[in-house]
């Protein structure tokens, strides 16, 4: 009896979180995300990166409905999966039946015919409702038989798709960063197409992500960590030398090897960096948390630019000379 | 005695005692210079007044959300600013059909209080939703944790309500009712704002009622004076903070309303620097005091209006309409400097010292 209340419960459960995540999913499609998503592919031609974003969305929902169910009951977990994805399909059916019957553009500008084409897997509204549903069932089910896996099956599933959807994320930066590498370049090429990864680059991918794992699991690789062993046989005093030796290459390869976009993010990166060391000094040691610490950056860049500024005619510094003065 | 006091003075109490005898001197003088001047006549003086008044009721308002969230978690709720943003944002459409069909002319006052009440409860629902998803989970996580949620909290709200609604600056139907201005004992006053400040000075008045005569009310002070022992007192904490979100919400979103009236646009960012000089009037007032927040609202706006014609004028210098936000916040660092805990802010700094 007690069991068959906590099962009625877990259904229940499975609803809501099914309902939460179709909500979270036809956010995400009516501020617009879904649909500038869809202008690139994680594997062209089968799945934009649109639809991987919804996907995601199911499957975040599905995984949290199953996570505190026991795992025994594999017909309560595949079935609470399932009923969770369909449901979340189901909001987004209703949506695209909503927005194909009135016209919500008048407020929600992203509301689009675009959208809900892309929604409805370029179906009519009725067909594509039903698919919708029942595309949400299946990536629920999914979800559900991939967590109930255990082991090695798991860690190559999981890991396939973790590179996979890495790679389409970042197709572009791949493109960009592989252009000047030489013969590399023929191999990414081939496997990237249009704005995604081509459907033969990502079986490749898939095939030797989950072959690694695969030969790690058996022990066929070796340990493979040339790097501490090197550092645990030099003498304790210039490991550290050693250590600082190598991230002061690595930092120096950065603009060579992968060009000038990558540099300038990692301009980016580390000067938020040096903000937030300042930053983490008065929070964490004074205790007080200065919202207005980014005033002392700005501060610092026009004191440069007056210092160096020629037209002002009466400083006009180097940079070197006015950088200290500044800071 | 006076060697005692002398003792204890230090270099910081000198030089603080310096700086803000200059900053007074400097206030009489641009005040006394510009009335000799007398380069504004008295209706000015009474536009901008009034204008200061209805501005700052409308900060008194969103102030009301910031302190009495603050009152209770002892958190900066960041996200208010975008709570206040989402109603009025969302009641557009509404007032834009009922502009549509004639019916916002031909019954203003029902037309006007339809797109009060739908921007309340959008602010309300928002306000809601981000206690819920944001706060809640950290409710007993350190101080520092919640504070940085509420501001992702207010990016995401923005960005949001910029993909659902878009980017422009929508303008807000006129109010044909509200044109013209009314003649009070011979001083003339907009509509719109006579109207704003009074619906605020009622929604005020509500709330302090709420506060001091209800249960829920009186729930609501236990819980910020003491919320451990409220809990053992059979009060419902939980409870009682969504109320005072709800509460919140409903007084941003008709700030909201008022904001629109008087300015007759809106914009995913619009409610940033009302934000902000909310926050700062309930900081002014004492924070975590609903008096001193409609107080420091009050003023805020009121010096915020007179000041830089009357003060910035008089030391001549030149487009001081430019500097009332640097007004605004002199004036904020000047009153935590010699009264830390706010203008209202004394019983607040005993009882919770």
């Amino acid at each position: 009896m007690q069991s068959q209340s906590q099962q009625s419960h877990a259904w229940g459960e499975a609803l809501r979180y099914g309902l939460i995540g179709g909500a979270a999913a036809a956010l995400l499609s009516l501020i617009g995300m879904v649909e500038a998503f869809g202008a690139r592919s994680l594997i062209s031609g089968v799945i934009s990166l649109g639809q991987t974003l919804l996907a995601g969305t199911v499957v975040v929902c599905a995984y949290a409905a199953v996570r505190k169910l026991n795992p025994q009951d594999r017909r309560l977990v595949l079935g609470a999966g399932a009923v969770a994805g369909a449901a979340a399909g189901a909001v987004l059916a209703a949506l695209v039946l909503l927005g194909t019957a009135v016209n919500l553009r008048a407020v929600l500008v992203n509301a689009s015919p675009g959208l809900f084409a892309l929604l409805a897997f370029q179906q009519p509204p009725a067909l594509g409702a039903v698919l919708l549903i029942v595309a949400g069932l299946l990536v629920g089910l999914a979800t559900a038989g991939v967590s109930l896996l255990t082991g090695p099956a798991r860690q190559i599933i999981l890991r396939a798709l973790t590179w996979l959807l890495l790679f389409g994320l970042l197709a572009d930066l791949v493109r960009i960063v592989s252009d000047n590498w030489g013969p590399l370049a023929g191999i990414f090429g081939w496997m990237l197409s249009g704005r995604g990864l081509s459907i033969v680059g990502a079986a490749a991918l898939i095939v030797v992500v989950a072959g690694v794992s695969l030969a790690q699991q058996r022990g066929w690789l070796g340990r493979v960590d040339v790097g501490s062993r090197v550092l645990a046989a030099a003498p304790p005093a210039a490991r550290q030398g050693l250590r600082w030796g190598l991230i002061l290459v690595v930092l120096l390869a950065v603009p060579p090897v992968m060009g000038t976009y990558i540099s300038e993010v990692m301009d980016q990166v580390l000067l938020f960096v040096l903000m937030g060391l300042g930053l983490n000094i008065v929070i964490g040691y004074a205790g007080l948390l200065n919202l207005g610490n980014v005033a002392f950056y700005a501060i610092g860049a026009y004191t440069v630019g007056v210092l160096t500024s020629p037209e002002l005619g009466f400083f006009n510094l180097n940079w070197w000379v006015a950088a200290p003065i500044a800071s | 005695m006076i060697r005692n006091w002398i003792r204890r003075l230090t270099g910081t109490d000198v030089v603080m005692g310096v700086i803000g005898s200059v900053f007074i001197v400097a206030i009489v003088w641009g005040t006394t210079a510009t009335l000799l001047a007398g380069k504004y006549s008295g209706d000015q003086w009474q536009d901008l007044l009034i204008f200061g008044l209805a501005q700052g009721s409308i900060y008194a308002l969103i102030a009301l959300g910031y302190t009495l969230v603050y009152g209770i978690l002892r958190m900066i709720n960041f996200a208010h600013s975008e709570v206040f943003m989402s109603g009025p944002f969302t009641a557009l459409f509404v007032a834009k059909a009922l502009a549509a069909s004639g019916f916002l002319d031909q019954n203003p006052v029902i037309a006007l209080l339809i797109v009060a009440l739908v921007s309340m409860l959008v602010s309300m629902v928002v306000a809601l939703l981000v206690e819920r998803i944001a706060y809640r989970p950290l409710r007993h996580a350190p101080r520092l944790v919640p504070l940085i949620t509420a501001i992702g909290a207010s990016f995401f709200l923005q960005y949001t309500f910029r993909g659902l609604y878009g980017s422009g600056l929508e303008r807000y139907p006129d109010v044909s009712a509200l044109s013209g201005e009314w003649v009070l004992g011979g001083v003339g006053i907009l509509k719109t704002q006579a109207v704003v400040i009074v619906a605020a000075v009622l929604l005020m008045g509500g709330l302090y009622a709420f506060t001091m005569l209800t249960k829920t009310g009186k729930a609501m002070r236990a819980v910020s004076e003491d919320r451990d022992a409220a809990a053992l007192m059979g009060i419902d904490v939980d409870q009682i903070i969504v109320t005072t979100f709800a509460l919140g919400g409903a007084l941003a979103g008709a700030a909201g309303v008022l904001y629109a009236l008087i300015f007759g646009q809106v914009q995913f960012f619009m409610g940033f620097i009302p934000g902000i000089k909310a926050f700062t009037s309930a900081v002014l007032g004492g924070i975590g005091n609903v008096p001193g927040a409609m107080v420091g609202g009050l003023f805020l706006g009121v010096f915020e209006s007179l000041g830089p014609s009357l003060i910035l004028d008089g030391l001549g210098i030149p487009a001081p309409n430019q500097l009332k936000d640097a007004i605004a916040y002199v004036l904020l660092v000047f009153i935590l400097i010699f009264r830390p805990s706010g203008i209202l802010g004394e019983r607040l700094a005993t009882k919770k010292a």
